[in-house]
């Protein structure tokens, strides 16, 4: 079964890069996105429209930006470890290389921290590193 | 030689005096005599005296009585008087009332060695008084300055935790900004580059050649805007990054290095490291940086067609190595010479060399924050030789 990808993240133009890198790497993973934090917690937790785990199935893997509207991102990952299921693969995509942030989010028990990018070939590359270590290769306990 | 002192001679009867004056003539008495109580305290309102020698028996005021109102006076109470007097008895009595070592007498008719040494004993006492109040005042004096010291120093202290307040929050204010640049002005650009490939890509059928050669040149544009984001995003962090210095490894550094850049590996390059480099004191990310830079530039500023070799090596100097970095480039002009280490200074135009301007102020300023030197020889068509050099030893 392949699990399934939540990427958190609030700009649009960043979600079309990743959902385009997706789609030409030719992951077929599902792809879901959460717009802000709280939606991902709403979306993690199965409120409301979210409780229809056909549509919006619990994911493996989650993306996680940090500057996000309404729940930062590290806010976002210390909720997450909070949730009874432990397997889940969380892996921090930010434009930020700022050391307290890193350090913070390693604290929190992310399992990676990838730098975003700045060209659409390096993010294809990085989506194709995705593929290949999170989904395929890393197992979860 | 110490200012004489002030006597008072105090008698009503001229002859006697001239007595007193004859018997205390020395030069480190200042003798001034009277005949009354009045002049003597008119005399004590002008002048400090150091002894009264004063007679009991007085017309109008006597001995006691002026005595009583030197006593009274805050300013004369310390004068010390030897009463000269005629008669034993009752006289004791009223000499007792004073306080010991405030008055004395000496007994009519005066024996000459009784009154000098008597009156040598009261001028040792106010010479040592004297000496001591000196010395008292410039104790005081000293303290005063002390605390004119400290409050001094409180002050520059006061003042330093202010600058130093002033400063994190400068260095705050910094990193906000930096933080800014790289997360909101990188996001954009991103978008620009990522929809000009995408559109070439994905519409290529129904782009002319011409369409395709502009977004090119969307995409180099926001290429080389990012590099620049990244290059004033390095530079401030070389600003004010902690640097804890210790021994590096400059031979694996450069190794290391060497290995992660394909465009410095054959076919497109030759780098070479001659020998074995030593350690020197430094930061290793500050020296990675720098050697990156300057290995890049060198393989960077070449003629077209020319293969890129760069040769690094390393000099024994006094207390330390200096590194070399020498390429087979384009060279620089003497008139740039000057210029090549500023900020934002490019020599050539962007569409020759890909540059920001900013990779050599990285390297001057690293450089300066790891208390290096650096410098560099080159003539046009000569190729480039740069140098850096840092302690062999961290300083004890």
């Amino acid at each position: 079964m392949t699990p399934a990808i939540l990427l958190v993240e609030d700009d649009e133009n960043d979600v079309f890069f990743l959902i385009k890198a997706f789609e030409k790497t030719g992951v077929e993973n599902p792809l879901r996105v959460a717009r802000d934090g709280q939606q991902a917690i709403d979306y993690l937790e199965g409120h409301g429209p979210f409780a229809d785990r056909a549509a919006h199935p619990f994911p493996g893997l989650i993306l996680l930006d940090l500057k996000l509207p309404r729940i930062r991102g590290l806010d976002v990952l210390r909720r997450v470890r909070q949730l009874p299921r432990q397997n889940l693969v969380v892996v921090i995509l930010s434009s930020s290389r700022n050391e307290n942030d890193i350090a913070e989010a390693y604290r929190l028990g992310t399992n990676g921290y990838l730098s975003k990018p700045s060209n659409f070939d390096e993010l294809l590359d990085l989506v194709r590193a995705i593929d290949a270590f999170w989904l395929r290769h890393n197992l979860t306990a | 030689m110490e200012p004489p002192l002030n006597l008072l001679l105090v008698d009503d009867q001229p002859e006697n005096l001239v007595a007193l004056e004859s018997l205390l003539q020395q030069p480190e008495y200042r003798l001034t005599a009277v005949t009354s109580a009045r002049d003597a305290m008119i005399a004590l309102l002008q002048t400090e005296f150091a002894l009264i020698v004063l007679d009991v028996e007085m017309p109008e005021m006597n001995g006691f009585e002026l005595a009583r109102l030197v006593k009274e006076r805050r300013k004369t109470r310390d004068v010390p008087i030897i009463f000269l007097s005629a008669h034993h008895g009752e006289e004791q009595d009223i000499l007792s009332g004073y306080g010991a070592g405030a008055v004395d007498y000496v007994t009519k008719p005066l024996n000459s060695a009784i009154l000098c040494s008597k009156v040598a004993v009261f001028a040792e006492l106010y010479r040592r008084n004297r000496d001591l109040k000196a010395a008292n005042q410039a104790l005081e004096s000293e303290i005063a300055e002390r605390r004119q010291v400290e409050a001094a120093l409180q002050e520059a202290n006061r003042q330093k935790t202010e600058r130093t307040a002033e400063l994190h929050e400068m260095i705050h204010e910094l990193e906000a900004f930096s933080y800014s640049i790289a997360h909101d002005m990188r996001a954009p650009l991103r978008a620009m580059q990522g929809f000009a490939q995408i559109l070439r890509e994905d519409y290529a059928g129904r782009i002319d050649l011409q369409g395709i050669e502009y977004l090119h040149r969307i995409e180099r544009a926001s290429t080389r805007l990012d590099r620049l984001i990244q290059d004033v995003l390095s530079y401030t962090k070389i600003l004010r990054a902690p640097a804890p210095m210790k021994s590096v490894d400059l031979d694996r550094l450069a190794r290391d290095l060497i290995a992660t850049y394909p465009d410095w590996a054959p076919p497109r390059a030759e780098v070479a490291i001659d020998g074995r480099l030593p350690s020197v004191v430094g930061n290793e990310a500050f020296l990675t940086q720098c050697l990156s830079n300057l290995v890049g530039n060198a393989v960077k500023f070449q003629n077209p067609g020319n293969l890129p070799r760069v040769r690094l090596w390393a000099e024994p100097r006094p207390g330390g190595t200096r590194l070399w970095i020498e390429d087979n480039g384009i060279g620089i002009a003497p008139e740039n010479h000057q210029r090549i280490f500023g900020l934002f200074e490019q020599v050539h135009s962007p569409h020759e060399f890909q540059g920001t301007g900013i990779g050599l102020a990285i390297v001057r300023k690293a450089v300066e924050r790891m208390n290096g030197q650096f410098g560099f020889e080159s003539a046009v068509g000569q190729g480039s030789r740069f140098w850096l050099q840092f302690a062999s030893e961290v300083p004890v």
